[in-house]
């Protein structure tokens, strides 16, 4: 499609010059969009597996949990773990990765998860929250990377719809204007060549 | 202060709470988007809310934003997954990829 513009050469220069920084702007957006995509398909090979053992092993804790709230009764249960001996050290960043930040916690525990008196509790209490303490770390993995492939697939989503953008619309008009701009100057100029040689004649 | 927050259904996520997790015992999807609301303003880093409590993700995105934390992140109940976790991911990752790669 040919853009409404007049055909001077004005208008040519300003074009050929958009052209290059459609052109240019191309390039760094197709070469952000493989990075992303590079980044994009390391985590989600990772998250595949990751969510189904935690998924896994978060229904075994759950079940131990289970089994231990129904052998002790529920206020026993409450006042045992109300004051938790245990604070989770948690680092939070953000890694950068082209316009976006990506979310990364790293977990240290400190302290014990058994805050409680052995004398009322079960045993089964202490291996579900042992379970559950194993857990948390996975679980904040899995957190900061399924929300990084989140913030990418939004990313590479938006940066693919610009890609095509200038690659099918913006680029082939810019360039198809071009042609008909020169074009026209170009039979401006032979007319006028044309008619300066009639002139010269009928003169002479 | 803890910033890690859980929300879902008591028994689920009461064993969370002796590791220095807060939680939030709901017992209804719009309570959780509620307290959602407030785990942003209290700048939590971490949601975790379980799959069956859990509000729409549509509905978790408009509350949440373009903002980085709190990261939402759903989980199974002690009742077992119901997919809907994996099944966004997997949609979202179709999207982006043009292709159902996971």
């Amino acid at each position: 499609m040919i853009l409404e513009v007049n055909a001077t050469r004005m208008e040519l220069m300003r074009l050929k010059k958009r052209l290059k920084l459609a052109q240019r702007g191309y390039d760094l957006l197709k070469r952000k969009q493989d990075e992303l995509m590079r980044q994009f398909l390391e985590l989600v090979e990772q998250i595949g597996n990751l969510r189904t053992e935690i998924e896994d092993r978060l229904a075994n804790a759950h079940r131990e949990f289970l089994m231990a709230r129904s052998v002790m009764d529920r206020e026993t249960m409450e006042e045992s773990i109300m004051f938790p001996n245990q604070t989770l050290n948690m680092n939070v960043s953000t890694v950068p990765v082209m316009n976006l930040r990506l979310p990364r916690f790293d977990v240290k525990s400190e302290g014990s998860v058994y805050s409680y008196g052995l004398s009322t509790t079960s045993g089964d209490l202490d291996s579900a929250l042992g379970a559950y303490s194993e857990l948390l770390p996975e679980m904040l993995r899995l957190s900061h990377v399924e929300r990084s492939v989140q913030l990418l697939a939004n990313e590479i989503e938006v940066t693919r719809r610009r890609v095509n953008a200038l690659e099918y619309i913006l680029i082939p008009n810019l360039q198809d204007t071009i042609k008909y701009i020169t074009m026209r100057l170009d039979e401006m100029e032979r007319s006028n060549l044309s008619r300066l040689m009639k002139v010269k004649e009928i003169v002479s | 202060m803890s910033e890690i927050a859980m929300i879902g259904d008591k028994d689920s996520i009461l064993g969370f709470k002796a590791l220095g997790v807060v939680i939030f015992p709901v017992n209804s999807k719009g309570e959780s988007a509620e307290i959602l609301r407030n785990i942003v303003d209290q700048e939590y880093k971490v949601a975790f809310i379980t799959e069956q409590m859990a509000p729409s993700s549509e509905e978790i995105t408009r509350i949440v934003g373009d903002k980085t934390f709190p990261v939402v992140t759903m989980i199974p109940s002690n009742r077992g997954s119901t997919g809907l976790a994996r099944s966004s991911l997997k949609s979202l990752v179709r999207r982006a990829a043009g292709a159902d790669i996971l």
